[in-house]
């Protein structure tokens, strides 16, 4: 029955990040709890940068709200013996950073969303639910990680902000040859490009005479959608909230 | 003379054209024959003292333990730690090009915060790589096609819909249009076997053998007028081989149940458990098997790899299968027909007395377990076990990492017999023509099991591991110990190498990470 009860905030999680009440009485837990050791934005301090952890940003709320009642053995992070009912309000609070999508759906006609999606050539670059392309961030769980104004903004202006892991990058050999792409990883010794064509290129920095890191974004500024189409497309990948079982590759392992 | 003879049969070998590119690995084994035997030469018996390490990737989830095999096409490595996450990396410098993690769909409380909910076994063998996917098993026994680009989960299959999941570890196995995968949990007591092929394009079952006849079908008559056979075992939990010519996809099976060392409400064969069936891979439908310890009551599960090797026999070139099995014996076997050739020990074995013209072995009844405790050899983990072993067509030796050791069996479990033999773990090698051991590395330290697996090349080099994680580099032809490293963390995987722009590389898992090595 005890875990019954329990579990039964894990059940409504969706909800959570959304309660307002809920998550005011987060933040005020996390700055006298947490901050002190994960900062104040939750980037980081002496504990670990919260948007890299990706039991916080992708993995399922019980494993967040039984880290910080149980803790995690022989570290700092010690276990939090407050009642469950605030543990699982600093998760609200935590998630309506990591996790800023949710919130109520974005009215609007998703069946037509889907289909300028596909009329749009979305999925040429993008994979929803397993199919499409690959040069752009796959967007089936976009409705978790970004709130609707920001899923309009990338559609409208995706130079705005560029998803990580996705910095767009022209690349000249020392051949002459040349080739572009987004950045999927790097460091001091080697580039990992994937191509236009769904390619990888796995370059040596000796190799390459240039290196051009653009600002812009790979993705074309969609122009031409009615407000209402629009609209639509905003309301169908609002709706993408399959689990969050990828993350950039800088999170965790480095 | 021997060795000549085996060499000029070389390029007989059944290898599917998918596996010709040398610089590739691209199944469990590397390719369809199950050999290990990789045809780069640039480490050479010669060299490969000067082998270092290049890069090392750890992985930070620790898994129960890394027991796969990274696969590498075109320069880019794939692997999975446990049955619930997946790697690609850059294979020439150890970076991410994308990780996909799987989210158990049944969550049990693990106890560790830090981990994922899981159901079933969190060990796993890796992967399997078609066009522009991967697949894997997981914990959950739930099959995934993941885009291999960018790690996208393309789709899931449930090996066990509507069945108790005990987790799916073996690496799947490509077949044409259809991915092949078998299951787990034959000591569970709950489990008839089945072999799965799935549609590579969308993960829809194509076919389901069962390692089991139900009443009715063939040698059902092998299993009691009970119900037994519904939970008897048999399980499918490594990776099969395949003959294109004969159009034969070969898969071991495991030990029959419900009780291991009981086999009072078994009596019979009880077919298909620990043997080895040739399937057509467009229908499932059997068309030969052999079984190498009928109705088992050892726990000698035959999941070992049916290894193809095209060779001279007695004089006559022949489409051979080899397997080194858990019992301790190598059999040979025709795999066209699947008839018996010859069985010969390469471990410690007491319990067979004979075997028939037929290739059927006649236990002791003293090595039956019993009250009083059967004292029989091998041990519980068997002469060698799932860890796979390879074999190299010039030198026409097979590698295995044996054990001897000596077991006290009861119907209730058994034990380890410290006072008739003191266990002993080696790697041998093993003749190919004769059976005989041609060398032998006896393992000094712990010999808590060691399940590390082995890989030759063309270069004139086998390598192997200790259970402590040492990573070892022998002479072929006479195991020569010429390179050693240490990993620093149990090794219960297989070595493979590959090749990128002109640099052969060996790789290995251990413990939580993988270890790359290359000459300077
Ligand atoms: C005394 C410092 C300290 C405090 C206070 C603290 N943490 Fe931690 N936390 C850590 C450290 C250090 C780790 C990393 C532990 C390890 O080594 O695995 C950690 C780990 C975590 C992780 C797991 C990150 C990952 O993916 O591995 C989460 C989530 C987390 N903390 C959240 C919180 C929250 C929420 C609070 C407030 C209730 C909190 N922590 C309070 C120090 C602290
Ligand atoms: C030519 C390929 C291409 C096409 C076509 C394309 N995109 Fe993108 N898209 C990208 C790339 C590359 C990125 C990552 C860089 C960035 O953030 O702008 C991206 C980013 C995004 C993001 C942000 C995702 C994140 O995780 O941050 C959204 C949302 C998005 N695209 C939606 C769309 C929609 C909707 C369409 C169709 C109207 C579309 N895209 C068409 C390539 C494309």
């Amino acid at each position: 029955m005890r875990f019954l009860l329990a579990l039964l905030p894990a059940i409504l999680w969706g909800q959570l990040p959304s309660d307002p009440a809920a998550i005011a009485k987060g933040e005020v837990l996390y700055r006298n709890t947490c901050a002190g050791c994960h900062g104040p934005n939750l980037r980081g301090g002496e504990g670990p940068n919260l948007f890299h952890s990706r039991m916080v940003v992708g993995g399922p709320p019980r494993n967040f709200f039984s880290l910080l009642s149980k803790g995690r053995p022989n570290t700092e992070m010690i276990p939090f013996r407050l009642p469950e009912e605030q543990l699982w309000q600093i998760v609200a609070y935590v998630y309506s950073h990591t996790r800023p999508g949710l919130g109520p759906p974005v009215p609007g006609d998703v069946a037509a969303g889907e289909h300028v999606f596909e009329q749009a050539g979305c999925r040429g670059c993008h994979m929803v639910s397993g199919k499409g392309g690959v040069l752009g961030p796959d967007l089936s769980s976009l409705g978790l990680r970004m709130p609707a104004e920001k899923i309009r903004e990338s559609i409208v202006n995706p130079s705005a902000e560029i998803a990580e892991g996705y910095s767009a990058v022209r690349i000249t050999l020392r051949t002459g040859q040349s080739m572009g792409g987004t950045l999927r990883n790097h460091d001091n010794f080697s580039y990992q490009v994937l191509r236009q064509d769904g390619e990888y290129a796995l370059i040596d920095h000796a190799e390459a005479s240039k290196i051009e890191r653009l600002s812009h974004s790979l993705m074309p500024a969609t122009t031409g959608l009615s407000p209402e189409q629009l609209q639509n497309l905003v309301a169908f990948l609002h709706r993408q909230r399959a689990p969050i079982l990828k993350f950039p590759v800088t999170f965790f392992n480095y | 003379m021997l060795f000549l003879a085996l060499t000029l049969t070389l390029s007989a070998q059944t290898i599917d054209p998918r596996y010709a590119n040398p610089n590739d690995w691209l199944t469990y084994d590397r390719d369809n024959t199950g050999r290990r035997f990789s045809p780069l030469a640039q480490i050479t018996r010669a060299n490969v003292a000067q082998m270092k390490a290049e890069w090392v990737f750890q992985i930070t989830r620790l898994p129960t333990r890394s027991e796969a095999t990274p696969l590498v096409r075109d320069g880019i490595m794939y692997f999975t730690v446990g049955g619930e996450e997946a790697y690609a990396l850059d294979a020439r410098t150890g970076r991410v090009l994308w990780n996909y993690l799987h989210k158990p769909a049944v969550s049990t409380e693990s106890g560790d915060p830090s981990q994922p909910p899981r159901q079933g076994a969190n060990w796993n063998r890796g992967m399997a790589i078609s066009g522009t996917r991967v697949f894997m098993a997981t914990s959950d026994c739930r099959l995934l096609g993941i885009d291999a680009r960018n790690g996208s989960l393309v789709w899931q299959s449930n090996v066990r819909e509507g069945l108790p999941c005990f987790g799916t570890t073996g690496a799947p196995l490509i077949l044409g249009s259809r991915v092949l995968l078998g299951e787990r949990g034959g000591d569970t007591g709950q489990l008839r076997g089945h072999l799965d092929a799935y549609e590579v394009e969308t993960g829809k079952l194509s076919w389901r053998w069962f390692t089991i006849p139900a009443p009715g079908e063939p040698h059902a008559d092998s299993w009691p007028a009970t119900d037994v056979w519904k939970v008897g075992g048999a399980a499918t939990w490594t990776s099969g081989t395949h003959d294109p010519d004969l159009n034969l996809v070969y898969w071991p099976t495991g030990n029959p149940g419900p009780k291991d060392f009981d086999g009072s409400d078994r009596k019979g064969d009880n077919l298909f458990s620990n043997s080895v069936v040739a399937l057509r891979p467009a229908s499932g439908e059997r068309v030969w098997h052999y079984q190498f310890t009928p109705h088992d009551v050892w726990d000698w599960d035959s999941n070992e790899t049916p290894v193809l090797i095209d060779a001279l026999w007695q004089g006559t070139p022949r489409k051979l299968l080899v397997q080194a099995n858990r019992n301790g014996y190598l059999y040979v076997v025709d795999r066209t027909s699947g008839r018996f050739l010859r069985a010969t020990p390469f471990a410690k074995a007491t319990w067979a007395k004979e075997f028939t013209s037929e290739g059927r072995a006649i236990p002791r009844a003293t090595a039956i377990p019993n009250a009083k405790g059967a004292r029989v050899c091998p041990d519980v983990h068997g002469g060698t076990n799932w860890q796979p072993p390879a074999y190299n067509p010039q030198t026409g030796l097979m590698y295995l990492t044996a054990r001897d050791s000596c077991g006290i069996y009861f119907p209730t479990g058994p034990t380890i017999d410290l006072e008739t033999q003191q266990p002993q773990q080696y790697f041998r090698a093993v003749e190919l023509a004769t059976g005989k051991v041609r060398w032998e590395y006896a393992f000094e330290g712990v010999q808590e099991v060691n399940h590390a697996g082995a890989m030759t090349t063309a270069g004139g080099l086998v390598f192997f591991s200790s259970r402590e994680g040492q990573f070892l580099a022998a002479d072929a032809g006479t195991g020569k110990v010429l390179w050693h490293f240490n990993t620093g963390g149990a090794i219960r995987a297989g070595p493979m190498t590959y090749s990128v722009r002109g640099k052969q590389y060996v790789a290995i898992m251990s413990k939580a990470a993988v270890f790359t090595f290359a000459l300077p």
